[in-house]
């Protein structure tokens, strides 16, 4: 197998691994920074495609205590609290950061300054955006700006098959499959930072990019290292409604809401009056969804199974003006967004239980970080809209520096076990053969998260998902590609489902231990929160063949929820 | 579709699939991935006009695969990988040849000194540049472009748009190294106004615009 070497790996071009990257090598600027992607730089994963935009504190009447509390009252205080508070703490910087340095240009007030938009959840206008497509924004400056890093090398195209340990367990590198040449690559590194963006693609209603497939969290579970609070998966209340088109569960985005969109069901009641009716359509996105599928299955949803976004008593105008990348996405699907009622569903869209870290990005295994949506911890039991991108950015930024503070403490490039090395191809490659097709079997694998992992759970569904995915498990071993190695896509499905197929079981294990709803966890048969009992967060392991879960207390740092409640 | 085995020549090959009502080609690409051939290559990621992985040229023309509605083309349609990039494999090209003249105009951002805080921005001022910002580099305008054929050392109109956005942008320091690298040899002077660009492009960038304006700034500091 060749080999390249650096001192730092990057897998993963999102938001954090584009920020992991600049702020590595503007620490340490001698390093030799490998960057693997496994579609193109700047152009894969979900950060880029984030709308309605970043949460930081920036108005002198805001106050990152504010941002804080709003971040644990949406998390139903499962959050791990110092993560949280690193991400409300660095926001405004790195906001600043994307604008003076990376050369970012979100929207103004009139006035000049950087204007920011109401979003659900929060009791400060403070998300920063750029229109209603605000990842395009953030990724395309930062990807712009690697051009003047002449120290990062682009590995693209190039999957990142598993991680390599040294002779003393610690982060050696990483096996990966070259897609343009259909060879595998041993790139070792001294530090390697996990950020490949999560597993939500494992449902069938699902907004991320299409390639994403969990990697990152698979490649550290199989690694050993213990996930947090995986049961909780965040549905997105507003997925477009298309047929069997690829754009259903795609987004509208969330700011229709904050400005004032209703949510209807098919008698034209506003529901949310039964559900939240301090906050109505401006809940946050766990209580929303919950409702929107609660009414759907109660008999009250439209003849496709949705309920309706009405945003045109707005006025078409300002629908227009402020919602100009939503409007055009459904004038292709030959709605009018600004004019009438636009059919919605709940659709699956980001997981907030991920690998266990520390503040500084850094895991049980020396070398290894892990930032984004690989970890968990930051956003409890349900996330902010406004805070995905902050926290790829903020974390992506911290874990680069950590791998710089990690490098310049001396050490030397470790060795590693080529059997090992052999054997991750080895697996890869088993895929080559006849057999049955990735994309049939993907599909039963999102068909059951969907009926049965999803917005509503009770034990007997769990323990049947488990089940099934111990058949899917086995399906897995039939599944065969045609054709040449070289960008092969079903080979890459088969791929892709060997990763889901990894996290799916630790979110059916949690789920099944966690008996109380809370966030976006509900459970039919457990259907109230019990802070008495479960202030606690999961914890899921693989060990050999089996998912185990154990609980601990979720430590309350800095507030405790009768604080905040007043 | 457009079919081609690495390091071999291509060929049309025609399918017919079943697709969903309100699909968009993408929908097509996949209908033929699951229901013919797993090993179909085209490039995909966000399904909704956002990375610009998926550019192709559909019945000859430049476009996102995933943002053209099959209801726009009831009779099938002809997919081909995108012009004066080498073809990797079916519909997937190497964009190295675009991402190395994007590179040379050098689209970092670099900040002026005194920039610590965001910059006061006026509406004009932004105007300028709002849409030359908007490019997602999804090749569309290399691909259109007739002298991109004709002289492969051309920067071409992505490029060209990315130096424009830059030397118009208040908070940029090197604006000009920019103008340098768009007036040389191989930059604004190339272009022959045909305006293929500006047509093609998915996020109305314009990059026409952005090639006289440049025109106009050479011209002022001669």
């Amino acid at each position: 197998m060749n080999e390249v070497a650096f001192d730092v790996l990057v897998i993963g071009s999102g938001g954090a691994g584009l920020m992991a990257c600049l702020h590595a090598a503007r620490a340490e600027p001698g390093l030799r920074i490998g960057l693997a992607v496994k579609g193109l730089v700047g152009k894969s994963g979900c950060t880029r495609m984030v709308q309605g935009g970043y949460n930081a504190v920036l108005h002198p009447d805001d106050s990152v205590d504010l941002h804080f509390r709003d971040t644990l009252e949406g998390g139903a205080y499962l959050n791990d609290q110092e993560l949280a508070w690193v991400l409300v703490n660095r926001a405004p910087q790195v906001i600043r950061e994307l604008e003076t340095r990376a050369g970012c240009f979100f929207d103004r007030n009139p006035d000049g300054s950087i204007h920011q938009k109401a979003f659900a959840g929060q009791a400060f206008d403070r998300t920063v955006h750029r229109a209603d497509l605000t990842g395009i924004e953030i990724v395309s400056k930062l990807r712009d700006s690697l051009f003047g890093l002449p120290q990062v090398t682009e590995l693209e195209e190039h999957r990142v098959l598993d991680l390599l340990r040294g002779p003393g367990g610690e982060a050696a590198g990483a096996v990966l499959l070259d897609q343009r040449t259909g060879e595998f690559l041993v790139a070792r590194a001294r530090c390697v930072i996990v950020c490949t963006g999560g597993g939500a693609t494992m449902y069938r209603l699902a907004t991320p990019s299409l390639e994403k497939s969990g990697d990152g969290v698979a490649m550290c579970a199989r690694a050993g290292l213990p996930c947090i609070d995986m049961e909780m998966m965040q549905f997105h209340p507003t997925g477009i409604v298309a047929g069997g088109a690829r754009l259903t569960g795609m987004i509208l985005e969330e700011g229709l809401r904050g400005a004032g969109a209703h949510l209807r069901n098919a008698r034209g009641e506003r529901f949310m009056a039964r559900y939240d009716a301090a906050r109505m359509e401006r809940s946050t996105r766990d209580l929303v969804s919950r409702a929107e599928f609660l009414e759907i299955q109660a008999g009250r949803g439209t003849a496709t199974g949705g309920v309706w976004l009405d945003a045109s008593h707005l006025g078409a105008a300002f629908v227009a003006s402020n919602f100009p990348g939503m409007v055009e996405r459904m004038a292709l699907l030959g709605r009018d967004l600004t004019r009438e009622p636009i059919e919605v569903t709940p659709t699956a869209h980001f997981h907030m239980g991920g690998v266990r870290i520390a503040v500084d990005c850094r895991t049980a295994i020396p070398g290894l970080l892990v930032a984004g949506e690989d970890a968990g911890g930051v956003h409890g039991a349900n996330r902010l809209g406004g805070n995905g991108v902050a926290e790829s950015t903020v974390f992506g930024a911290v874990a680069g520096e950590t791998a710089a503070a990690f490098c310049s403490a001396g050490g030397t490039l470790p060795g590693y076990d080529r059997g090992s090395a052999g054997a991750t191809a080895a697996r890869a490659a088993r895929f080559l053969r006849p057999g049955r097709s990735p994309f049939e079997v993907r599909r039963k694998l999102n068909d059951l998260m969907w009926e049965k992992g999803g917005l509503v759970r009770d034990a007997a569904g769990l323990e049947s998902a488990a089940r099934e995915l111990t058949r899917l498990g086995a399906e897995l071993e039939e599944v065969g590609v045609r054709g040449a190695r070289v960008l092969n896509p079903g080979w890459q499905e088969a791929m892709n489902l060997e990763s889901l197929l990894l996290v799916a079981p630790m979110l059916i294990a949690a789920a099944a231990a966690r008996t109380e709803s809370r966030g976006s966890h509900y459970r039919t048969d457990h259907p109230e929160r019990d802070d008495g009992c479960w202030l606690r967060r999961t914890v899921t392991r693989w060990e050999g063949e089996q998912v185990t879960v154990s609980t601990e207390p979720v430590t309350l740092s800095r507030i405790r929820p009768q604080e905040v409640r007043t | 579709m457009w079919r081609q085995e690495p390091g071999e020549g291509g060929a049309r090959v025609t399918y017919a699939v079943e697709v969903p009502a309100e699909g968009m080609v993408i929908d097509a690409l996949f209908a033929i991935q699951t229901q013919h051939d797993t090993s179909f290559a085209f490039r995909v990621a966000c399904r909704s006009g956002i990375c610009g992985s998926c550019a192709v040229r559909i019945d000859g023309r430049e476009g996102l695969a995933c943002q053209v509605p099959l209801a726009s083309t009831p009779d099938g349609f002809r997919v081909e990988p995108l012009r004066h990039l080498p073809v990797l494999r079916d519909l997937v090209v190497d964009l190295s040849p675009f991402f190395e003249k994007y590179g040379a105009v050098h689209p970092e951002f670099r900040p002026r000194p005194d920039l610590q805080e965001p910059a006061r921005i006026t509406a004009a001022e932004r105007g300028i540049v709002e849409r030359a910002v908007n490019c997602i580099s999804c090749g569309a305008c290399w691909s259109a472009c007739d002298v991109m054929g004709l002289n492969p050392g051309f920067l071409g109109p992505a490029a060209l748009a990315r130096a424009w956005a830059l030397a118009a942008d208040v908070r940029e320091r090197d604006g000009d190294v920019r103008l340098r690298a768009a007036g040389s040899r191989d930059g604004v002077w190339r272009c022959h106004s045909l305006g293929a660009c500006t047509t093609v492009c998915p996020k109305a960038v314009a990059p026409s615009l952005a090639i006289q304006a440049l025109r106009r700034r050479a011209l002022r500091s001669r």
